[in-house]
This record gives C-alpha cells, sequence and structure tokens, in this order.
C-alpha cells in the first residue's frame, strides 16, 4: 500500500496533482449542464461550503461526529490490538477464536443497524457500538499478523539472554509489531468515519448525519453535495492525521532502535 | 512470511529425518484438543445465546427454538429467502461491474507508472472518503429501487480488487520472470497467458474475496436505507417484533456471506499453494 507513494519524484507529483484536477474539471463541467440535482457545480458547492462554515453551524455537529467515530475507533483500537495480540501470541487461542474472527468480518455488519437501535437505544451509545463493529477488524487482524511476523530467531535470542517471556513482549514482540498495527489503524479511521455517518444517518439521526438529511428534506441540494463534500474532506483529514502520527512513531522507533 | 518460511523449512527437515510414532500422536492429541475446543466454543456461544433470551424474555432476544420453529420456516413460507436472492442478484449484478471497472483498471496501474499516479488518487479518495455520506445524494440521481444498490455496492466494493490487481500485476511485472520472457522474446499473448495472469491471480482472488465483502454491507445498507427489499423486511422484522423472523433472515444473509469469503479463501490458497507462495495464516492479506 505504501510502496505505491513512496517514491515521489516532482513527476508524479505533478500527474497526481493533475489527475485530481481532472476529477473537479470535470465535476464542474458536468453540473453546469444541470442534468442531476445530485452534481452542482464545483464552485458553487465551495462558495455553498464557505458560507456555512462561516456561519458556525458546522462546529457542533463536526465535534460530535467526531466524537462518535473517536470514541469507537479508541475502543477498537483498545480491543483490537489486544485481542490480536492474544490471537498472534498464542497459536491455540488463533485456531479456537481464528474461525470466528474470520466468520464476523466475513458478515456484514450493516444488518445488524436495526438491532443495534433497539439494543443499545437511540443515541450515542449505539452509534458508538456500530463504529466499533466497522473498525475492529482490520486492528485486531493486522496486530495478530504483525505479532505472528516476529522473526524465531528473535525469541531464541530473547531465551538465550534470559529475558522473561512477559518482558520478551514488551520489548520484542510490540515494537516489532506496531508498525501492523498502525497499518490496521490507518484502514480503520476511514471506516470510523464511514460508521460514525451510517450510524447518524441510519441509527440515531444526528450531528452531521442530521444536517444533511435537513438539507435532502429542505432540497436544500447544493446544501447536501457541499455537506456531503465536507464530510469527505474530514476523512481524509482524519486519515492523513494517522498517517502522520504513523510517521512519527516510526521515527521514536527507528531513533529508540 | 518469515514465519511460515522458518515453519516450512523446519517441517521439510522434519520429514527427511522421519517423524516418529511419539511425534505423530502429539499431533494427534493437539487435533483432537483443537476441535473439541472449536466445537466448545460453539456450545459455549449457543448455551449463552439460550441463557441470555431466558433472561432478557423473547421480546428482546428469541430463543434458538422459537428462531428454528418460527423464524427459519417463515424464510421460505413468507418468501423471505426468495427476496434475498433477489437482493443478492443485484448485488452480483453491482459486484460485476465493480470488477469490470477494476481488473483492468488495476491491470493498468500495475504495468503502467503512469497510469498508477492517475488512478491512485481516485481509488483511496474512493476508500478513504466516508461512504454512506454519498447515501442521501446518490438517492436524488438514482432513485430508491435496484439501481440504487447496484450503485451503492460498485462504490463499496471496486477498492480491494482495484488495488490488489495492480499489486499482483505490479509483483509480476518488476519480477524476474516476466524479464526472462522480455529477453526471450515471448509473444505478448503468452506472456499475459503464461505469466501475467497466474502471476497475479492469488492478489486478484484476494481483492474480489474482501471486495465482495464489501459488496454485502453496500447492498444491505442501500437497501436499509431506502427501506427496499432485504433492507426493508429487516426494518419491518424490528418494528413489528418479529425476532425469530429477523435473526433467521440475518442468520441466512451471515451465511451467505461467511461461505462465500471462505469459498473464495480456499481457492485462494489451493492457487497460492499450487503457486508455491505462502500461505497466510488464518487471517489472510486483510490490507
Amino acid at each position: 500500500m505504501t510502496a505505491v507513494l513512496s517514491k515521489v519524484s516532482p513527476g508524479r507529483l505533478v500527474r497526481v496533482a493533475a489527475a485530481i484536477v481532472v476529477f473537479f474539471v470535470v465535476w464542474e463541467a458536468y453540473g453546469r449542464t444541470g442534468k442531476a440535482l445530485a452534481v452542482p457545480p464545483f464552485t458553487e458547492v465551495c462558495s455553498e461550503l464557505a458560507g456555512v462554515l462561516t456561519s458556525g453551524d458546522l462546529l457542533g455537529p463536526t465535534l460530535g461526529t467526531t466524537a462518535v467515530a473517536l470514541s469507537g475507533f479508541v475502543i477498537a483500537g483498545v480491543l483490537g490490538s489486544l485481542l490480536g495480540l492474544l490471537i498472534g501470541l498464542f497459536p491455540i487461542f488463533r485456531e479456537v477464536v481464528g474461525p470466528w474472527v474470520n466468520a464476523a468480518y466475513a458478515t456484514p455488519m450493516t444488518m445488524f443497524i436495526p438491532i443495534i437501535g433497539m439494543y443499545f437505544g437511540l443515541g450515542m451509545g449505539s452509534q458508538v457500538f456500530l463504529v466499533v463493529t466497522f473498525c475492529i477488524f482490520s486492528v485486531l487482524m493486522n496486530t495478530a499478523e504483525g505479532v505472528q511476523a516476529v522473526p524465531i530467531q528473535y525469541y531464541e535470542l530473547a531465551k538465550t539472554i534470559g529475558v522473561s517471556k512477559l518482558a520478551a513482549v514488551f520489548r520484542i514482540v510490540i515494537p516489532f509489531a506496531l508498525p501492523y498495527v498502525f497499518v490496521g489503524l490507518r484502514i480503520s479511521v476511514a471506516s470510523a468515519f464511514a460508521g460514525a455517518i451510517t450510524a447518524e444517518l441510519l441509527l440515531a439521526t444526528d450531528d452531521l448525519g442530521l444536517m444533511m438529511m435537513t438539507a435532502s428534506g429542505n432540497f436544500q441540494f447544493v446544501k447536501l453535495a457541499a455537506l456531503t463534500f465536507y464530510v469527505a474532506l474530514l476523512g481524509f483529514v482524519a486519515v492523513g492525521l494517522v498517517y502522520a502520527l504513523e510517521r512519527w512513531v516510526a521515527g521514536r522507533l527507528r531513533a529508540a532502535a | 512470511m518469515n514465519r511460515v518460511a522458518a515453519s516450512r523449512a523446519r517441517s521439510t527437515t522434519s520429514a527427511r529425518t522421519g517423524v516418529t510414532p511419539a511425534a505423530r500422536s502429539r499431533a494427534r492429541n493437539r487435533k483432537v484438543l483443537l476441535w473439541s475446543l472449536r466445537l466448545g466454543t460453539v456450545a459455549v456461544v449457543l448455551a449463552a445465546w439460550e441463557i441470555m433470551a431466558a433472561s432478557v424474555g423473547e421480546d428482546l432476544l428469541p430463543s434458538l427454538g422459537s428462531v428454528v420453529s418460527d423464524g427459519i420456516p417463515a424464510l421460505f413460507t413468507e418468501g423471505y429467502a426468495a427476496e434475498f436472492g433477489q437482493t443478492l442478484i443485484r448485488m452480483l449484478i453491482g459486484f460485476a461491474i465493480a470488477c469490470a471497472i477494476a481488473l483492468p483498471a488495476g491491470a493498468l496501474m500495475g504495468a503502467s507508472k503512469l497510469w498508477a499516479d492517475i488512478l491512485t488518487p481516485y481509488a483511496y479518495g474512493i476508500y478513504m472518503a466516508p461512504r454512506p455520506a454519498l447515501l442521501p445524494l446518490l438517492i436524488l440521481t438514482f432513485g430508491a429501487g435496484a439501481t440504487f444498490g447496484i450503485v451503492m455496492v460498485l462504490l463499496f466494493a471496486v477498492f480491494f480488487p482495484l488495488i490488489n490487481t495492480a499489486k499482483g500485476v505490479s509483483e509480476v511485472v518488476n519480477g524476474p520472470l516476466y524479464e526472462m520472457t522480455k529477453s526471450l522474446q515471448v509473444s505478448r499473448r503468452r506472456v499475459l497467458f503464461a505469466v501475467l495472469i497466474p502471476g497475479s491471480l492469488p492478489y486478484v482472488l484476494a481483492g474480489i474475496r474482501l471486495g465482495l465483502g464489501m459488496a454485502f454491507n453496500g447492498i444491505l445498507l442501500a437497501e436499509l436505507w431506502t427501506a427496499y427489499s432485504t433492507g426493508g423486511l429487516l426494518e419491518a422484522m424490528i418494528s413489528y417484533h418479529q425476532l425469530p423472523e429477523y435473526f433467521a433472515l440475518a442468520g441466512l444473509i451471515g451465511l451467505t456471506a461467511v461461505a462465500s469469503y471462505s469459498l473464495f479463501g480456499v481457492f485462494e490458497r489451493r492457487v497460492r499453494r499450487k503457486r508455491g507462495m505462502a500461505v497466510t495464516g488464518a487471517f489472510g492479506e486483510a490490507s
């Protein structure tokens, strides 16, 4: 995944930028034709978004949606990496719990939306629960993969120099697996926002989901498009932040080693 | 990867030195223990379900007995299973379109740096943006019917087959075998069918497996949003407290999803083994 983006030469940068520009130009051109209600011209969407942003109406809902996404993300991150560590460390655990995890991963979690609402009520609890189900698997699986990837020689070395098993977990396994955990976190941060928006649209209508539905209900389609674009931008920012955190941690680890 | 190679190396040495009967019986014992633990967890989960159902009451969690006696027959007498069949067909149409776009585009990305640069922002854009946010907007264009579901499946499922095909093709193109065909001036057709397709197949299959999982999520989300077909049924069953029916239908959906995922997993492992590639552990490639 990172290999695609690793070597950034000026030529590549220009091509990537050109591809992005083409997208917005096509959007603008198609929007100008007025053929689709859902696609107002890009410039119109931008000025609408600027208007909503300066009005301050977006601040509260943005914080609310982010709180849901972040809570679910943190819970999924902690539970997922702990379970992944257990699965990675203990083969017996992996072989007994692994099939269950696989089955749960393959099960479309969206079908539980109606019953999550029934069990957890139509509030933040059910929203966060949905986010956790969206996020936990990529953290868990990547952590388990990272723990299993620790070269066997490291364990042998630890044994030879008399490091206790618990210490080996903290000094060897966790630092080694951390980059994998971060890949999982980076994947799941996108899912966290998707989960939060899903929850706010389908479970308990609130915050950004509520704003979008209100705009749609009032036939304010430009505003709806602006909000959708804004939510997409939020997703990009969140992934970017985790990516930055990942590089920072990787730098610290390299410095420590 | 290292671990797999290491374990493989170890197993070949033990094969060479010969396996002692004691080791064989130890392996057998371990297998027995493993399966009893696996079946044990199934029993524990089912027992926990029954205890929960008995303590919270049928209104919140139906007992397994009522799911079997009321829910499962209703799948057929009320036509719920047939409705899900319709949903499945729409999902497969959407997924076929997704693959028809993703595989050639992924191959382009893997084979050419220029196309990789051009298409990468689109691939990751579609992946990083919270796709469910498009529900209210897309319904304006596609209406609350079959097309809407198909479009959502396309948006949900296109990323994994795309990015995995790109990875597979790029591994082949940058690999030694492809280099050799170039210096031997093998015909393009032969290269395609003898090197490129078989070499990238495991990756493509992994992409399809992961994409299929997303397709299930996409179609159900679309249908829940529009209260259409299976999504509408799931919602109505909760509103009218038909919990045995809900769990029977959810079980059918879950089984279908898990079965298709596992089937692709088995196929994938077989292809990998045949090509002498590392067969990844319990989870395959999640990223």
